[in-house]
């Protein structure tokens, strides 16, 4: 049969873990026909296992309440900022096209520790947007602009107290910290760099296959996690799961679902889970069974160094 | 708040097109409705205020930095924000981390389990705050269906709406949200 629709697909996601909701017999030779085409059509399964996942995100959704708004001196930091010329050190706009920059290593703030805010919030300039609702509607962005040059103005020495603190409290951490947190304030580089590799083998003990690899890449943007296969990994009639285990073979994380059964393929991950030891990239053969669970059914793995 | 879905995605997409092209406006039009998400996620996931505002500080600073990639096209500009917020507080999270491990490296259990529970959580506050936006009766069929549970027929008879209906939302909602999602794996990857 061709592909289903994604009405059906939609279907298949909520009827798999919800027997209940066929609407009229009708609906059972389609869905019948439907899932035998799964069984055989990767870019179908990997839909509906993205349905389930997007269904079990609802799923879990239900208790979430109580939201935080920012306080209200927020909008103006933003605007500040935007309007700062640039000074030395910071970084220039990126070239049209380009993702969304992370702020560089060096810019306030990113050592975690408190000390180099720019004032406390007493001292923000007192343009500030008023606190009822959310900071400032649009209509109120033409007074703000108005009186940016006065703002710009009464910043400047702060911003170069601020400087001097910066430079002060980055060699006191420098000090401290060695070479680690030096290396910390040099700039991110521009190109992603492979900061960990490994092959990606099968389970089998006495005659392993590699299948594919893994690496880690630092990008401007954080890190991620690469797959590469040389050629599709077989899903059955699941799809993959990839994990990362950690090497104290208690704890892992569910990274992703490889949409095609085949690399390349990455998905985003933090330097945290590295660095606490989530360093076993683990392929899985998941069923359509509303488990979250790993199914303990590995098709390949790899250790990445440490 | 109560538009029908639909306008209100042209809405998004007119905003984008403003947004993309060096609009200020747009820029605060897109903090008045989404910094409540951006900051609430921040806060969650971090658990601290100052950290939470810094988070959504940047957040809208490298939005506007790199508005040309906001594609109109490839869904909604809270999904592209949220996207960005989970880069965002994963590097807070990485910045901590190394702080903490640096200034304590002998109490090397004091550094915490990392929070594999809650990978899901901007996803999740996303899919709530878009359903607060979405009219009635969508919001309560989808209500129902996804984070309550129920069966398509008993909401159908709960909400006295043909099982037809019910089922067309159900479907669109799940097949909507799978794009949202995917918009913030694009961002976030």
């Amino acid at each position: 049969m061709s592909h289903p629709d994604d009405d059906l697909l939609a279907d298949l996601a909520l009827n798999i873990s919800d027997s209940d909701s066929h609407t009229g017999p009708g609906d059972d030779t389609s869905h019948a026909e439907a899932l035998a085409h799964l069984a055989g059509c990767a870019a179908c399964a990997d839909t509906v296992a993205d349905l389930r996942r997007a269904l079990s995100v609802a799923r879990r959704a239900h208790r979430e309440t109580g939201w935080e708004a920012p306080a209200p001196d927020v909008w103006s930091r933003i605007t500040d900022e935007l309007d700062s010329p640039p000074t030395s050190g910071s970084r220039p706009d990126p070239p049209p096209g380009s993702p969304a920059p992370m702020p560089s290593a060096g810019s306030p703030g990113s050592d975690g520790t408190r000390d180099h805010r720019p004032g406390p919030k007493t001292e923000q300039p007192p343009h500030a947007p008023p606190e009822h609702g959310q900071a400032a509607p649009p209509d109120e962005l033409t007074e703000l602009r108005s009186e940016r040059r006065d703002r710009e103005a009464a910043r400047r020495p702060r911003r170069i107290a601020w400087s001097a603190g910066l430079a002060a409290a980055a060699l006191v951490i420098g000090l401290l910290g060695g070479r680690a947190l030096w290396h910390e304030s040099a700039p991110q580089p521009p190109q992603p760099v492979t900061v960990a590799q490994a092959p990606l083998d099968t389970l089998d003990t006495t005659s392993p296959q590699q299948l594919g690899e893994a690496a880690v890449v630092r990008t401007s943007n954080g890190y991620k996690l690469d797959i590469d296969t040389s050629k599709p990994l077989p899903a059955g009639s699941g799809y993959l799961e990839v994990w990362l285990i950690n090497r104290d073979g208690k704890r892992m994380v569910s990274v992703g679902v490889m949409r095609n059964g085949e690399g390349p393929v990455s998905f985003p991950i933090t330097q945290k889970l590295i660095d606490e030891g989530y360093v076993i990239v683990d392929i899985s053969r998941e069923q359509f069974d509303d488990n979250p669970a790993h199914s303990g059914d590995s098709v390949v793995r790899g250790k990445l160094p440490a | 708040m109560h538009v029908p879905d639909d306008p209100d995605t042209e809405f998004d997409a007119q905003l984008c097109v403003e947004f993309a092209a060096g609009s200020r406006d747009a820029l605060a039009e897109m903090y008045r409705r989404w910094s409540t998400l951006v900051h609430t996620i921040a806060y969650r996931a971090l658990g601290d205020r100052h950290d939470a505002e810094d988070v959504t500080q940047q957040v809208f600073v490298s939005a506007w930095h790199g508005r040309a990639s906001l594609r109109p096209d490839q869904g909604s500009p809270a999904a592209w924000l949220v996207g960005i917020t989970k880069h965002r507080v994963a590097d807070m999270r990485t910045q901590r981390y190394r702080a903490r491990r640096n200034l304590s490296a002998v109490a090397a259990q004091t550094v915490t389990e990392p929070d594999v529970h809650d990978d899901d959580l901007a996803e999740r506050l996303l899919l709530v705050h878009e359903l607060e936006r979405m009219g009635d009766p969508r919001a309560t069929v989808l209500r129902m269906a996804f984070m309550e549970d129920r069966p398509q027929q008993e909401i159908a008879s709960e909400l006295d709406l043909p099982i037809g209906t019910v089922k067309s939302h159900v479907r669109r909602g799940l097949i909507e949200l799978r794009r949202r999602l995917e918009e913030v794996d694009r961002v976030a990857s």
